[in-house]
């Protein structure tokens, strides 16, 4: 199995998550199991540091994927913004053509200062 | 075929990492470089986890699924892996690509694994024989010299100075951009994590670029430093970096001088 961390702050206007580990068919879950339960109590601002990720496979796109899918049918503000991923995990997310569909910046200050 | 390696293991989505690892310890023993080997690593991950997943119809405590990989090296310079299993025939080359220029709401959950492996693999073939899929993938081994060479085009240089009140000053001078900006980490990495310097002067004065990979590394070192109860302070930054630090808000994160001298006489670490 596969090591995953998943810290989640509230924060004045958005909640950040923030990821550490390898996101693979083994973790993946929990991470959707986050984010589906940050949005069912009501949160759709949001921001998934990945700076600590390692490593990402198409079982963890998936799960941001669907998020960013649910956050976004919440009327008008919902977003969900990722910050600071590595060369590695975004060369998955441009491989997959992510880089064009999510808001990636560099830093996680600046992905929560974009809200 | 050279350095042929085997693993079996039961087809459970617990056993993927280790067989991916076991494929990443014999990329590196071929000789690949770190980022082929991490694209072998995901294809394998990729596969096996599709074979679990959909061949076997799911992660099974019971299952009599068996996956078997055999890596080894071909004509000296390709990278071979071979996946086989015993689930019912299926042949991932023929499988239709989802379309990466898709919109959010049009886009497939799945067929993003076996694109990966096409995308990251040079060559892919299946064939299904004795009763199993066979999936062989490649990946050429690069000219070790010719990879030397790209990097080294692009470096920047780092010095170090031991400063008063226990300060360590890192001079840098270069280009931090998305290519140099790992030589900036391993640097900020060994002083923090294995020296365990923590009081840090960093002094940008023959700096004249930064790239976002570059500001990352700097960020992710400060936070690393501030977390041990130590500092990256930054000094000397030229007028067009400071533009970028003040933009994106660092100037409000970081200990900003005009000097490492400023730096030292402030000493926040202390104050604080």
């Amino acid at each position: 199995m596969s090591e995953i961390k998943i810290n989640s702050k509230e924060m004045r206007r958005i909640m950040l998550v923030e990821v550490a580990g390898r996101v693979d068919s083994t973790t993946a879950s929990e991470l959707g199991e986050t984010l589906n339960d940050i949005i069912d109590n009501g949160k759709s601002r949001l921001v998934l540091d990945l700076a600590e990720v390692e490593y990402m496979s198409s079982a963890g796109l998936r799960e941001i994927v669907s998020a960013l899918k649910r956050v976004q049918n919440v009327a008008g503000t919902g977003d969900l913004r990722i910050a600071a991923p590595s060369e590695r995990v975004r060369e998955v997310l441009e491989l997959a053509g992510l880089d064009e569909i999510f808001k990636i910046y560099p830093t996680q200050v600046e992905a929560v200062g974009s809200y | 075929m050279r350095d042929e390696r085997h693993l079996s293991f039961k087809a459970r989505l617990e056993n993927v990492p280790s067989a991916a690892d076991f494929v990443v310890q014999s990329a590196q023993a071929a000789g690949l470089d770190d980022r082929a080997i991490y694209h072998c690593q995901l294809a394998v991950d990729e596969a096996c986890t599709n074979i679990i997943e959909h061949g076997f119809g799911g992660d099974q405590a019971d299952t009599h699924g068996q996956i078997h990989l055999i890596t080894g090296i071909e004509e000296d310079d390709v990278f071979v892996i071979t996946i086989a299993d015993n689930s019912p025939a299926f042949n991932p080359v023929t499988y239709k690509d989802p379309d990466p220029t898709m919109p959010l709401e049009d886009r497939p959950g799945g067929g993003w694994g076996i694109y990966f492996i096409k995308k990251l693999m040079d060559a892919i073939d299946y064939r299904h024989a004795d009763g199993k899929n066979h999936l062989t993938l490649r990946k050429n081994i690069q000219d070790a010299g010719q990879a030397h060479q790209s990097k080294a085009q692009d470096v920047i240089s780092v010095t170090r100075q031991i400063r008063d009140k226990d300060y360590l000053q890192l001079n840098l001078a270069g280009q931090i951009d998305s290519q140099t900006s790992g030589q900036l980490e391993s640097v900020l990495d060994e002083e923090i994590s294995e020296h365990g310097n923590i009081r840090l002067i960093v002094s940008f004065q023959n700096v004249n670029y930064i790239s976002s990979s570059g500001l990352k590394v700097l960020v992710s070192a400060w936070r690393k430093a501030r977390q041990q109860g130590g500092d990256v302070l930054v000094t000397d930054l030229q007028s067009r970096i400071r533009e970028v630090f003040e933009m994106i808000g660092f100037d409000m994160m970081f200990h900003i001088y005009d000097n490492p001298e400023a730096a030292i006489a402030d000493n926040p670490i202390d104050r604080s």
